[in-house]
């Protein structure tokens, strides 16, 4: 019976260990996929940013050719003055998604440290439980049987 | 002018703080929680099996350490400290073993106690007391140091205390019953030699101060109540009754032993010249008649009246052989044959005077009844003197003896005034007295000789059938008492009523007894038995002569052996009952 005792405590003490390690690849693939996420939103905010400059761009192109052609100054008076501005809010925007990206890339990293830890957490204590099974086993085993009588 | 065109903004915002998941603060608490639980686990076994052997080792300690009764009661108990397991332990396991060696202690003092109960060396009360003193003092002791022992003490001690205290009580009461019962039979042999023998001599005695007649029954009465008020104290029956029947056999023997003392005294029984007479005091006692004592007699039971008489005759016989009885009954009888013809000499004519000498001759030489000497006496005293005439105190004897003879004079009273009014001289008077008491006498003994007979005594019988005896002493009260009513009549009017004569009253009665209807029932059942079952009996010759007095277990024995049918049996036996119910109505006085 000391051997269904003993074997029955040792596949405790090893279940939890590997559940603890099976937890632990777990988190360890959220991380990754987190941080994954993190990236693809970061670039998806600069695209943003990106089109936000070829469209001030555009504006602005746009009103030195009406300028021109309205016989104004493109590059003084109030052409450019209105190309400024377009310019000036374009760079605010791509300010903000870049922002927008960064602040993607830094959670995703933030959530994925701490998938990280977590597998880490998760492994260790799956050690300790199964190590505190195997002590108790072994303390009940020797309570049962005595040390040197098995 | 044309609007210049510009850059048209699209709102872009700011976005939103990237929101974290702490998963890693989740997964170390999940784990913290899980590694507490675990370790929890792990502890809280760790911690039994700590307690165990700390619980062990108190144990140990406990047995090592042991705590003796005296140490508790003197109050150095060193007990281990309460509040941890190993000291609870410990401790329990002291007081365990000083809760056990306190019984055991408390038990050896109570077997002490239960020894010197027994052994007498003490009390009920002090027992009670000191059995406190042993429950009392350790529960005390144990009290101080665990009030649980204690109580558990107290409760074991108080039962094992209690039911030794019932123990001893009950010993007590035992031995105070044995002393109570040995102070009652002490009681009894001292009062049987000391009381009852001189309460039952005593007699009929009168109170001088209240005037009262006290009879031995009355005082024999004080006695058997202090016996009675004594064994009731005592409470046990059987013994109650033992001690009543001792005390109760003691005062029968008393009793016959003191009847039968009067009865041999020659006071109560005397012949002429002085001597104790047997037959005499066999007819007094027979009567019923113990003279001061006769109070004693009418108060036993018929049989113990039988078992008196039987002594008495035993007594008399020890003095007179049954011939001897026989002889002096004869020479009573001649006694009263001799006075007739004396009586009857002076008028005779020569002729029958000299039958008389040869008869009274006869007599002399046969129970002496009269001698020679007063043959001689009797023919002088007829002679003619010197000038022929008979002297006149001769003359007024010879009219006095005469008067007696006739019945005339009944009474000493009577005696005197004829003898005096015939001018007999004193000597002479004295001389005939004897001759009027024998005359007297001689109604006396023929009427009793009439009553003996008639109850079935044969003369010189010395132990007549209890039946016999009642019949007879019937007889004779019945005698006494219609004599007593005739002689009083006749006292207060002699013309009318004459003197009565004993032995006509007993003759009266004896047929009027006979002709009774019971008499005659009795007779008739009894010929009928006879008939029948009798020595010539129709139904079978049994040889048995059935008579009024048999003992029915007797006759039973008799007709088992000769094959009589067990129903003829008891018809038989029915009758007989019925023969002696009738015969104890016919001798009862108050029929």
């Amino acid at each position: 019976m000391q051997y269904v005792f003993v074997a029955a405590m040792a596949m405790q003490a090893m279940g939890q260990v590997q559940q603890g390690k099976f937890q632990a690849s777990q988190y360890k693939a959220q991380a990754a996929q987190t941080r994954l996420q993190g990236r693809a939103q970061a670039v998806r905010y600069e695209q943003q940013g990106n089109a936000v400059m070829k469209r001030s761009m555009e504006a602005q192109a746009m009103a030195r050719a009406r300028a021109a052609a309205g016989g104004l100054d493109p590059f003084s008076g109030s052409a450019q003055f209105v190309q400024t501005l377009s310019a000036q809010d374009a760079a605010e925007d791509v300010g903000i998604l870049s922002d927008n990206a960064q602040l993607a890339r830094l959670g995703a990293d933030a959530q994925a440290q701490s998938y990280d830890s977590a597998a880490r957490y998760a492994r260790n204590a799956g050690l300790l439980a199964g190590f505190t099974t195997a002590a108790t086993a072994a303390g009940q085993y020797g309570r049962l049987y005595g040390w040197g009588n098995g | 002018m044309a609007e210049l065109p510009r850059y048209r903004r699209p709102g872009v915002l700011l976005a939103e703080f990237p929101r974290s998941d702490p998963v890693h603060i989740k997964e170390a608490t999940r784990g913290s929680l899980q590694l507490n639980e675990s370790l929890n686990r792990l502890s809280s076994w760790a911690y039994e099996q700590a307690a165990k052997e700390a619980h062990a080792a108190g144990e140990q300690y406990g047995a090592e350490n042991p705590v003796t009764p005296q140490q508790l009661l003197d109050g150095t108990a060193s007990l281990a400290q309460r509040g941890s397991i190993y000291g609870e332990a410990a401790r329990g396991i002291q007081l365990d073993a000083l809760t056990t060696d306190v019984e055991i202690e408390a038990q050896g003092r109570l077997s002490d106690i239960k020894g010197r109960a027994e052994a007498g060396e003490l009390d009920a009360i002090g027992a009670m007391s000191e059995i406190k003193d042993v429950q009392d003092g350790y529960a005390e002791a144990l009290r101080k140091v665990d009030p649980k022992a204690s109580n558990k003490f107290r409760a074991r001690v108080a039962t094992a205390g209690n039911s030794l205290l019932l123990s001893i009580q009950e010993t007590a009461a035992k031995r105070a019953i044995e002393r109570n019962k040995l102070n009652v039979d002490n009681w009894i042999d001292t009062v049987a030699g000391d009381q009852v023998s001189p309460a039952i001599e005593a007699g009929d005695t009168v109170d001088p101060e209240s005037g009262q007649r006290v009879t031995p029954a009355d005082r024999l009465k004080l006695l058997r109540r202090t016996l009675v008020e004594a064994t009731t104290a005592i409470g046990d029956p059987e013994y109650a009754r033992g001690a009543r029947k001792r005390f109760d056999d003691i005062v029968e023997k008393a009793q016959v032993d003191a009847l039968v003392k009067v009865a041999g005294s020659p006071d109560f029984a005397r012949t002429p010249d002085g001597r104790f007479d047997g037959v005499g005091a066999v007819a007094r006692a027979d009567k019923g008649d113990f003279g001061r004592h006769t109070s004693v007699y009418a108060a036993m039971p018929s049989d113990q009246q039988a078992k008196v008489r039987l002594a008495i005759r035993q007594a008399s016989a020890d003095r007179y052989t049954a011939g001897q009885h026989e002889a002096a009954e004869l020479k009573k009888a001649d006694e009263l044959k001799v006075n007739q013809l004396v009586i009857e000499y002076p008028a005779a004519p020569p002729a029958r005077k000299r039958q008389i000498e040869s008869a009274l001759q006869a007599i002399s030489t046969t129970t002496g009844a009269i001698t020679g000497a007063g043959i001689n006496h009797l023919k002088e005293s007829v002679k003619p003197k010197g000038d022929g005439t008979v002297k006149p105190n001769e003359v007024g004897e010879t009219r006095l003896r005469m008067d007696i003879a006739s019945g005339k004079i009944r009474t000493p009273e009577q005696y005197w005034d004829t003898a005096q009014r015939y001018g007999v001289s004193p000597k002479q008077v004295n001389e005939v007295f004897s001759f009027f008491i024998t005359r007297q006498n001689r109604g006396e003994q023929q009427a009793d000789s009439r009553l003996r007979t008639a109850a079935g005594i044969a003369p010189g019988m010395i132990n007549p059938s209890s039946g016999r005896a009642d019949a007879y002493i019937s007889l004779t009260r019945q005698l006494d008492t219609e004599y007593s009513k005739a002689l009083k009549a006749h006292q207060e009017d002699p013309k009318v009523n004459p003197a009565p004569d004993r032995e006509g009253l007993a003759e009266e009665l004896v047929r009027r007894r006979q002709e009774s209807p019971k008499q005659k029932a009795i007779d008739a059942t009894l010929k009928g038995l006879n008939d029948q079952w009798g020595t010539a009996g129709t139904a079978k010759k049994t040889g048995v002569t059935f008579t009024e007095d048999m003992d029915v277990n007797e006759v039973r024995q008799a007709l088992t052996k000769q094959g009589i049918p067990k129903s003829n049996i008891e018809s038989i036996i029915r009758s007989l009952q019925s023969v002696e119910a009738q015969r104890r109505q016919l001798n009862d006085l108050r029929q």
